[in-house]
Formats: C-alpha cells, structure tokens, sequence
C-alpha cells in the first residue's frame, strides 16, 4: 500500500508540475495518434486487396527487401538514445517521435509479410560478436513480432496521458521502454543460441528500469528480487549454452540438433545437465510455477503501460524461446528420453491452480493481475508440454490470447487508477458507474480470462482440452475447467462490486469515463480484438497451423 | 425483509423522478394486444393448412428460401434492445413502446417459421466461425420453445413499464432483457451442442444481471450463488462436450448412441455432464439452490421470465442431449427391446426419481413460506420436478417414451404460462402494497377483483382443474408415470404414489395462497389500496386468457405442435399413434383422479392451519446448502488461506534468504572494511609514528642549529629591509624616466 500512496502523492504533485508543459504540445500529438491509428485501419484492410490485385510491382519491390530485420533492430536501438534527446526540450515531441518509430517498425514488420509466407528470411551479420548474429523471420516470429509492434503501439498511445501519472523523469521510462522494445523483437527473430541469449539479457536489464521506475520502496524491493532471479537465470542458461557449444561446435538453432542428438548418445550426463541448465533459465524468466515468485511483485509495481507490456508480451518471448529452444534444439527424441514431457504438464498445472489460488487471497488489482499471469503462463506451458501438433498451437493462439485479454484489463486498471486512485479492489465500488467503457472492456478482459464463449478466452481453451484429449489425458481438461472456474472466483467480485454494489462517497449515476480519448481507444480496439476473436479464432489460428509446418 | 425495505426506498426515491407511462404508450401496447391476438386467430387457423392453402404455402416458401432467418430472429431483439435503450435515454416511453414492438415483430417472425417447421427443418451453418462452426436447426420443439418464449416475452414487456417505475437503471433492465431474449431464442434453435453453449452462457450472464436489478445485498447474494453455479454448471457442459467432441467428432443434436456405446462407462459421465450443467438452470435437487433466492429478488418481470422461461432452458437443454446422445437413430433398432436403449434406460431411471425427489422438496419448501414470491420460487422447483420426471420417462421408456416426452414438453409450456402470471399477481400486490409477506394480507379481492380472478385463475391451472391447462399436462405426466411402472420397472409404482401426494401438497400451497391473500379481513393499513395499473391488467388479462384457451383445448396443442416435435425422436410412431393420436382428456377416469388430490390438498390445509405447521421451520444446520455446500465452502477457503500463508511464509523465507545473503555480503563486507580499516590504522599508527619521529628529529635539529639559524634569519632580514628599500627607490627611479619620456613625447611632438 505504501506503493499505491506514494503513486497518489507523486500524481497530486506532478499534475501541477507537468500537465502544462504535455499540454502545449498536445493538439500535434492527438493529431498524430489519429492519423496513426487510422493508417493501421487502412493497412490492414488494403493489405488483403494488395495481395491479390495488381500491385504485384510493388509487392516485387517489398518482397526482395530482405533487410527489414535488421533494420527493425537498429531503428529502435538508435531511436532510443535520441528519444531522451528529443525529450530534453518536449516531451510531446518526443512521445511523437517514439510513436512514429513504432509506426514505422509496424510498417516494416508488414514487410517482411510475404517474404515470410513464402519461406523464411533468414540474416547472418558474420562478423559481428564473434560467433555472428542470426536472425529468421518465419511464420509464427512473424505472427509474435507483429503483435509485439501492435501491443507496443497501443500501450504507447494509452501511455502518453497516463505517465503523467508518474513523478520520475520519464524519458528514462521512455528509453528503457524502446530498448525492451528492441530486445524483445531481437530475441523473437534470433536463430542462434546466442543471439538470442544477447537479446534476452538486453531486455531483461532494461525491464529491470521499468520495475523500479517508480523508486519507492516497493518497487526497488520487487526490482532487486526481479534482478536477481533474472541473472541467476541468465547465467544459467550461459553456462547450458557454452557447454552446448563445446560439443556442438554452433550455435544456429537448426543445424545444432544432428550433433546434439549424436552426442546426447555418447555424453548424455553432460548433455542433459545443459539442457537442464537452459531450461531452468528459461523458467525463471518465464515464470514458470516454483519460480514464479519475483513476477506478481514485479509487474504490479511496475507503472501500467510496462506492466502491461510485462505481462502481454516480455514473458510470452521466454516461452516462445523456449519452444524454439526444444524443438529446433533438444527435439522431439531427446525430449521424451529425458521425459520432458512427463515433467512439464504437472508443472503447468499445478501453475495453473496455484496462481489462480494466490490471486484469489490479493487485494490490489494489478497483484491480481499479475498473479493471474503466472496461472495462465501455466496454460500455455501444458500446451507446449503436450509435445504435439495441436498442443504446440494451442499455446502459440493463447500467447496472442493472453497478450490481448491481459493488455486489455491492465491497461483498464491502470486507466481506474489514474481516475480514482483506487488500487484496492473492495474500494471499487459504483466504479462500473464512474467510468462504464473502462469497466466494460475489464468485464471483457474478465470474462475472456474465465472463458465464456464468443471471447478469445474460451477459443484457446478450448484448443487446448482438444490437444490435451488427443494426447490421452483427460484429467488435464478437468484441470483446465477447475482453473476456469478458479478464475471466475476470483475475477467475477471485482466486477460484482463494480457495477452493483454502492460507492460511500457518490450515487451509481452514470457518466462517461473522464479519460482522454488516447487512453479510450487504445483499450476499445483492444476488448473489440478480444470479441473478433471469439468470434473468428481462424484469422489467427489457420496462420499458426500453417506456420508450425515450416517451424518444425 | 431487508430488501424489500430498501425497496420501498427506492421506490419513494423514484416515484419523485416522475417517470409515469403514459396514454400513448398504453394505447400502443393496447393496439399491440389486440394484433397479437388477431395473429393467434390467424395462426390457429392457419396451422391446420386446410383453411388457407395458397397463404401456408407462400409463407412456406418465403421463410424456406431465406436461410439467415433464425440468425435474424436471434438478432433483432438484441438490435431492437440496443436500438430502444439509446431512445430511452430521452424518452423512456418511447423505450417501452418500442421494446414492446420489436418483440411482437420477433413474435411474428418465429410464428411464421410454423409452416416449414411442420414438413422440414430450418438449417443454417455458419462454418469455420468459432473456430468448430456454428450450426443453428429449427425443429419442431425449437419452435414450440422459441414461440413460448416469444409469447410470454411479450406480455411481460406489456406488465414491465408500470411495474419498472420503481426501479432505478431501467434502461439496463431493458437492455439487459433484449440480450437475454435473443440468447434464449439462440439457444432453443441450436443445431449443435457447441452453438447451445455459446447462446447458453450468454443467457446466463445476461440474465445474472436481471436477478441482481435491485442492487441490495440480498440481491447480490443470490446472484452470487445464481452466478457462480451458473459457471460451474457452463463448464460442466464443455467439459461433457470437450469429451464428446473427441470420442464422436461431432457434436451435432443426432441419435449417436451406437457410437457412444464404445465409450464404455465414460458415455454415462458425459451425459451425466450435460445433466448437472443444464440440471443447474432447470433447478434440479441439489443444484436448485440459486433459484429460490435468485427469483424473489429479481424484479417481478424478470422473476416472471426466469421463473417462466429461463429454468425451462434446463429442461430443453436435458431434454436435447439426452434424447439425441442417449437415443439409437430409426435405422439402427428394430423394436424396444433392442439392446441399444439400455444406456437411455440406465439414465432415465436415475432422472426420473431426480424429478421426483425435486418435485416433493419443491413443494414441501413451498408450504413454508410466507413470501409470496418465495413460495412461488420453490414452486417452480416443484414444477420443474414435473417435467424433468416427463422427461426421465420419455428417457426411460426409449421407443415408448413418446407420453413422458410429450407430457414433459406440454407441463414447460403451461408451467410457463400460469407461473409467470402468478408472478405478475405477486407483483400487483407488491406494487399496492410494497410488501410480499401473504400472513399480513386479506380481503384484496374487493379492492383488487381482477387481479383475484387471474391468481384464481392460475391457481386452478397450476392445480390440475379440469378445464384448465394444468390439468391437460398433469394427466399426461400421470399416464408416463404409470407406463413407466407397467412398461419398466415396478418399483415406480412408488414414484406413482408420490406424485399424487406431491399433486395434493400444490393443491394445499395454492388454497393457502388465495385464502390468505384475497379472502378473509382486509388489514387496516391497506383499507385504502386501489386496484391495478391498466396495462398490467392487459397482460395478466392475455396469459389468463391463454391458460384457459390451453385448458380447453389441450388436443390442438398436442396434435399440431407436440406429436409432430415426438416424431422427429427415435419413438415408435405407432405407439403414439396409438396414445397420443387420439388422445381423450376429458375421460371420467383422469377428472375423478382429481378429486382424492383435492380432498387431501385440502385436509392438509385445515391440518396445518390447526397446528401452525406452516410457521414450522427447520433449524439453520439442516438447510440443504448449509449440510452440502458450507462444508465445501469451510474446507475451500481454509485450503485457500493456507496456501496464501504459506505463500506469503515462502516469501518472507525468500525474502529472509536474500536478506540473509545481503546480510552475509554485508557482514563479511564490514568484516573486510574493518580489516583494511585496522590495517589503515596500522599504517597510520606508521606513518604517524614515522611524522613523530619526523618531528622529533627536525626539532631537535632546531634546537641544535638555533644559533646557526638566528643568524641566519637576522641576515635574512636585514637583507629584507636592503631589498625593500632599494625597491622604493627603484620605483622613484623608473617613474621620473617615464614621466622624462612622456614629457619629451609631448614636447617634440
């Protein structure tokens, strides 16, 4: 709590301070964020006509572009150093600034589209860091890179109002916001193990300043506990990799399996300790069950546009890691050998209840949330533990999922916390009254979560009972429905309490949310994301079906 | 009690706002009234097809060529909801009017898919959509559902304005009504599991907002158990599904028990799924908890829907999975003692005493009560008991269940009819009297005459009155019940004996109810209540009228829609040739049944007025959710806390073991600090021992050269002084050159 108070002191003294100077250069940043938006819209619709109409040229000219990773990478590694720059002298400005290079990295993501659709871009820079760095955008890199691009823009138009909010100097925010960036979309397009170990850590220090970004003592207590688990992790996974090396000779994710396998048959002991060793790494970043710990504490203390950031997309990059870590590298003989498969499911499971559990007994909302993560970092690790076809994509539609459900209600907290100042979630009584859109994607957000059909929610749990049935084990759905219902427990008093029960200090009047439309619309696409696909799960999932062809 | 003292606040509160429904809207809903029964005469005489050929068959042919139709019938309540509820923000007569409106158009379009329904079945498919596809088929049971819905739908949405004045968030109300009709509508017209489920569970939430209206902590009590039950009995359902889906690949409404049988033993746990989740809606013994707290808080229009149309759900849904996943298809069986009906037989059995067991706790709960709206609560549980018995003997009896199918079938739509006016009775009163408690009340029917003639009306139909509609479907039930003991086991003999006994336990709630409420002393504090608001007169007026129409004629109900929706079932059509076809209501043998049921309805009445056996109360521990769900509840959140302690204890340990470590760096740290520091001190002690020594030294040397070095400073000094004053005389020197120089510049210019 003393977290919450000092967020309510830093706002009481730095909407004084600061809401004049962000609001002389607001009209330019409004007109951009709609100009923005509206290009997204356009993109996207025009993109299916583009394919097919005669714009064959063009698409000649994009389709043999084949530097677009690269630079994606190093436009948002040298963007971030100016933003502080442009941030010295605006801060409209330099918001501005950071949103275009989102926009245009999201550009650029679109071209590589149907490069990738044809077969993978594959980069090697040889000289660089003496081992070279690799990077291939297949299918699904693609699919996570573009929700990436897409999850970051959102949360940078919601952002601009909101980090308001907070008293510290928000350029740095904003810096370690675009190296995160650049790290995450970096680690997805790796193809070497080091590479993306190099990606990992980038990010993984940079998140550390958007934990603490608050300094209260919560948030320092949670930054160190974060840092600490974060290196003993990556350390970990240092060592599994070099002593991959030493008997591989390389580090490319598809040309290491053959000799991988050879030496597992001759060195096993050695070879499952380095397996291990990344695999522990891997669960501590992705906060898996027993090493869950550092992340409620983390993301909940973090500010809201990284929480959600956190929690949408930051772990979901260790498990799509790690998916490519066992079946590009360990693959499928060496897992069963060393019964991968009969250690993960459990694991997940017991993630899946546990979280739940643990959420149930929080009382501030972004704990909860934040709990709830760990429970559904558990769905998606049953999915890959199942080691086949439809498991493997269940969990992939669930990363999308999750980064669209959790988004979705993180950015809808934060949106109540910047209102009310309320964190505690017995507090939020008549809030449904208060601000009814911001409430109304949280039902969403909520309801996806529990999984009530005609939400995304319900789709990707139903994906995965259908996987777990085909791998012959039943008692995993029921685990799947008794976590649903776990969630229902503890997601459903929240909005029990918002929209029924009665506030003591104002009548259950209706008015709309007192929120700048920056915050509004970025939320509203997001729950529409949700209900689209609920409804049509094939946009997202025919793509994943066909891109684990040429994955695996 | 609580709640209906904040009620009354409310009440008092809005009454101040001066919302009032007013002429225009009557006469709106009047003239809607009055189309609605110029549509049923036209219907009635339209379904025989004899009347008028050509007209049947051009709505035949417009309906059939429009495939989108029963999408659009889902869709248009919702859209009309949205639609009045933005019009409402000005003008909420406006909202009424046209909430009333857009059901009478949905009325229409659902009667008009009559002549289809009677020769084929209505298919649309919407593949790849959710992923599975969605699958919607109009039958003849759809149909009978989705025109029942319509039908009370509409009259409720008449009886809603008035009684909705007291309320606050009408607009909610209302919208939250329309999502909840098209959702219902959604799922009676489902071709498959998957697509019941979707419209199932939007059902559920939806209608979860209609029972916590009131916003009082009695209300978000109920609809705390309504909606968590409710999610538990949804996930119920997928998991049933998830199961059935892997085994069969399909989960379409076909007869599949030839590929269930293969299941083995699993085949019962997934029916038994689908029966608990429906089970949970239709208020079976023990899932009925949520019902008789959830109707009496709702707002009467919505306790009449949900008493009336929404716990039928249920039974429909029991009723569909059963009859399709359990049933042989017509090829596959050659007569009833085919093996194949043995799993339906197994199943049947198990619902049927369900039902009963249902029925007598329903009715013995209800004699207890003294809240109307209570006691009509558990009677719907009673009720529901009925039909779920009609449709464990349509279950049980596999090609000869056609009686318990149709007797089911027919008791949910007159239960629908009389329970939902009995509501609206109830809340005449409320709205009169702000109170439900019938011990207080007396001697209404002189202030109230017409609402005392529906309520007897309904209580006679509800009874089993010849003549009445009640009487149709209990009879039927009574037939199933005794087929079941001829035909099956004997052991339903007992089954048989209680159903006449729980027959007379109604028979005794309802004398109660009438005499209590409308006969005996008027109270003195509501000698001066009026009768009834208009349009609630009309509404109550259409549904007496219906039930009166049924009980007349219950055979037109029965040959036209029920035989035609038994026949699409795996049931023997010569068997219901046979029964049903030329089925005799009127027979002496079924009225003088009635009459044993009457007399001891009435004994039980005088014996519980005399002892006071309706004021008896069971203690708190003995209460159904007390014995079963507070032990879950205890064990569930002490399992939570623990686990949160021990949560929060492994932290702390996790904390305690960084802090350790950070203590540990520390201490070593300062170990090492004070090391260097002890070694500093050493070499200062050194070094200052060094300087002292130093100092020693340099002195002693003063002191030895102080002769040498007085000298030497007097020197110094005096050298001083030379060099000083040869410095003043420097600067004489050089300022007389300069000032020379200048001069001479000046001069030889």
């Amino acid at each position: 709590m003393g977290n919450y108070e000092g967020v309510s002191q830093n706002h009481q003294n730095g909407v004084d301070h600061n809401s004049q100077q962000i609001n002389k250069g607001l009209d330019v940043f409004y007109i951009n964020s709609i100009f923005i938006l509206f290009a997204i819209a356009f993109i996207t619709g025009g993109y299916a006509i583009m394919t097919t109409e005669v714009g064959i040229k063009i698409l000649e000219s994009v389709a043999n572009f084949r530097y677009a990773p690269t630079m994606i990478i190093v436009l948002i590694f040298a963007a971030a150093p100016l933003s502080v720059l442009i941030g010295a002298k605006s801060e409209s400005y330099r918001d501005m600034f950071i949103i275009n290079i989102i926009f245009a990295v999201f550009i650029l993501t679109l071209t590589m589209f149907p490069q990738a659709l044809r077969n993978p871009i594959n980069i090697t820079l040889p000289s660089i860091l003496a081992f070279g760095v690799n990077l291939r955008v297949d299918q699904l890199s693609l699919l996570m890179v573009l929700a990436a691009s897409l999850l970051w823009l959102m949360v940078m138009v919601y952002g601009h109002h909101y980090m308001i909010l907070e008293e510290n100097s928000r350029s740095r925010f904003y810096f370690w916001f675009l190296v995160t960036f650049g790290g995450v979309m970096g680690a997805m397009m790796a193809n070497d193990l080091l590479t993306m170990f190099l990606f990992f850590e980038v990010m993984y220090l940079s998140c550390y300043f958007l934990v603490a970004h608050n300094q209260s003592s919560d948030a320092l207590k949670a930054g160190n506990r974060y840092i600490y688990m974060g290196i003993v992790g990556g350390l970990s996974i240092l060592l599994g990799i070099s002593s991959l090396y030493v008997y591989t000779n390389t580090f490319i994710l598809g040309e290491i399996m053959a000799p991988l396998q050879v030496q597992y048959a001759n060195n096993p002991t050695v070879i499952t300790f380095a397996i291990t060793a990344i695999l522990i790494g891997f669960s501590i970043k992705a906060a898996v069950f027993p090493m869950h710990f550092w992340l409620p504490d983390a993301h909940s203390s973090a500010p809201t546009p990284a929480s959600a950031i956190l929690s949408g997309m930051v772990i979901k990059v260790y498990i799509f890691s790690l998916m490519k870590f066992l079946f590009k590298v360990v693959g499928l003989d060496v897992i069963r050998s060393i019964s991968l498969n009969n250690i993960l499911p459990p694991l997940a499971i017991v993630g899946m209840i546990m979280g739940s559990i643990f959420a149930i007994g929080q009382k501030d909302i972004k704990k909860i949330l934040a709990y709830s993560s760990v429970a559904q970092v558990g769905y998606m690790i049953l999915g890959i533990g199942l080691m086949n076809d439809k498991g493997f994509a269940a969990a992939m539609f669930h990363i999308i999922t999750h980064a669209l459900m959790k988004s979705a209600l993180f950015l809808s907290a934060g949106a109540i916390i910047l209102q009310t100042h309320k964190r505690d979630v017995r507090e939020f009584q008549g809030i449904g009254y208060q601000m009814p859109i911001t409430m109304g994607i949280f039902t969403i957000g909520a309801m996806s979560m529990i999984g009530i059909p005609g939400l995304n929610g319900f789709m990707s749990k139903w994906y995965l009972s259908i996987a777990a049935l085909e791998a012959g084990n039943p008692i995993f759905v029921f685990m799947i429905l008794v976590s649903s219902f776990l969630n229902a427990v503890y997601y459903l008093p929240i909005i029990i309490t918002a929209f029924l029960k009665k506030a003591p200090d104002r009548e259950n009047v209706l008015v709309m949310d007192q929120l700048p439309a920056n915050m509004l619309i970025p939320m509203v696409l997001i729950g529409s994301g949700c209900i689209l696909l609920g409804f049509f799960p094939q946009w997202v999932m025919k793509f994943i079906e066909h891109g684990i062809t040429t994955f695996l | 009690m609580k709640n209906t003292e904040s009620v009354k606040v409310l009440h008092h509160h809005d009454t101040s706002l001066g919302y009032k429904p007013s002429t225009p809207l009557f006469i709106n809903n009047l003239i809607i009234f009055l189309l609605t029964i110029a549509a049923f005469v036209f219907f009635v005489s339209l379904t025989g097809g004899g009347k008028a050929p050509y007209l049947h068959e051009t709505i035949r042919q417009f309906v059939a060529s429009k495939t989108y139709y029963p999408l659009l019938i889902v869709f248009i309540p919702i859209i009309g909801g949205f639609i009045s509820v933005v019009c409402g923000k000005k003008h909420e007569n406006l909202r009424d009017a046209l909430t009333v409106d857009f059901t009478f158009i949905t009325l229409l379009m659902v009667l008009s898919m009559y002549p289809v329904v009677a020769s084929e079945k209505i298919v649309l498919n919407l593949p790849r959509m959710m992923g599975y596809g969605l699958l919607l088929k109009v039958d003849m049971l759809s149909f009978i559902m989705a025109a029942l819905t319509s039908i009370l739908w509409l009259m409720t949405m008449i009886y809603a304005p008035h009684y909705m004045a007291v309320e606050n968030h009408r607009n909610r109300f209302f919208l939250c009504v329309a999502i909840t009709y098209g959702a219902i509508l959604g799922t009676v017209m489902s071709g498959d599991v998957f697509t019941m489920f979707l419209f199932f569970e939007i059902m559920t939430f939806s209608s979860y907002m209609l029972v916590v209206h009131c916003e009082t902590e009695d209300a978000i009590e109920a609809g705390n158990s309504y909606i968590y039950m409710g999610v538990f009995g949804g996930l119920c359902i997928l998991l049933g599904m998830i199961l059935l889906y892997m085994h069969t690949n399909t989960l379409e409404f076909t007869p599949m028990i030839s590929e269930l049988v293969s299941m083995g033993n699993t085949r019962y746990v997934v029916i038994a799924l689908f029966m608990v989740g429906f089970g949970v809606k239709a208020g079976m013994i023990p899932l009925h908890l949520w019902l008789p707290k959830a109707h009496p808080v709702a707002p009467t229009p919505a306790s009449a829907l949900l008493s009336g149309i929404m716990i039928k759900i249920g039974g429909y849904g029991m009723l569909r999975t059963a009859t399709s996943f359990f049933f042989p298809a017509v090829h596959e069986i050659e007569n009833y003692k085919d093996i194949l009906w043995y799993s339906s037989k197994n199943l049947g059995a198990v619902i049927i005493w369900m039902g009963i067991v249902t029925m007598g706790i329903g009715v013995f709960m209800a004699l207890q009560q003294g809240n109307m709206k209570k006691m009509l609560a558990y009677h719907s549980v009673s009720q529901m008991g009925y039909v779920i018995m009609g449709i464990g003997v349509g279950i049980y009896l596999g090609h000869k269940g056609a009686m318990g199918f149709t007797g089911g079938v027919f008791h949910m739509i007159n239960h629908a009819l009389f329970k939902s006016l009995l509501f609206m009775v109830a809340g005449a009163i409320y709205l009169q009297t702000h109170d439900l408690d019938m011990y207080k009340m007396g001697g209404f029917w002189r202030k109230m005459p017409f609402t005392a003639l529906v309520a007897l009306i309904a209580a006679l139909g509800i009874t089993g009155t010849p003549l009445f509609n009640g009487f149709a479907s209990k009879s039927m039930l009574h037939h199933a019940i005794i087929e079941a003991y001829e035909y099956g086991h004997p052991s339903f003999w007992y089954a048989e004996r209680l159903f006449v006994i729980i027959s007379a336990g109604t028979v005794c709630s309802f004398i109660k109810l009438i005499s209590f409420t409308f006969l005996g002393k008027c109270p003195e504090e509501y000698k001066n209540i009026k009768s009834g608001y208009r349009m609630m007169d009309i509404a109550m007026l259409g549904m007496a009228v219906l039930i009166i129409a049924v009980g007349l004629r219950p055979d037109y109900i029965l040959n036209y829609f029920l035989i035609p929706a038994a026949r699409n079932i795996t049931y023997d059509p010569h068997f219901i040739d046979k029964y049903l076809g030329h089925m005799n209501y009127f027979n002496s043998h079924d009225i003088l049944g009635m009459i044993p049921v009457y007399i001891m309805g009435a004994v039980i009445f005088v014996a519980g007025m005399k002892f006071h056996l309706f004021h008896l109360h069971f203690p708190h521990w003995l209460r159904f959710d007390y014995i079963l769900f507070y032990p879950i509840f205890k064990v569930a959140s002490f399992i939570c806390n623990r686990l949160n302690k021990g949560q929060e204890r492994v932290l702390e340990k996790g904390e305690g073991l960084v802090d350790g470590v950070n203590s540990a760096i520390n201490a070593i740290t300062e170990g090492y600090e004070s090391q260097v520091s002890k070694g500093e001190r050493l070499v200062e002690d050194v070094s200052s021992a060094i300087n002292y020594l130093t100092e020693e030294y340099e002195t002693r040397l003063e002191r030895s050269e102080g002769l040498i070095g007085r000298c030497v400073y007097t020197l110094n000094l005096i050298t001083n002084r030379y060099e000083s004053s040869m410095i003043k005389s420097d600067v004489v020197i050089y300022v007389v050159i300069l000032t020379s120089i200048l001069g001479m510049l000046l001069i030889f210019k």
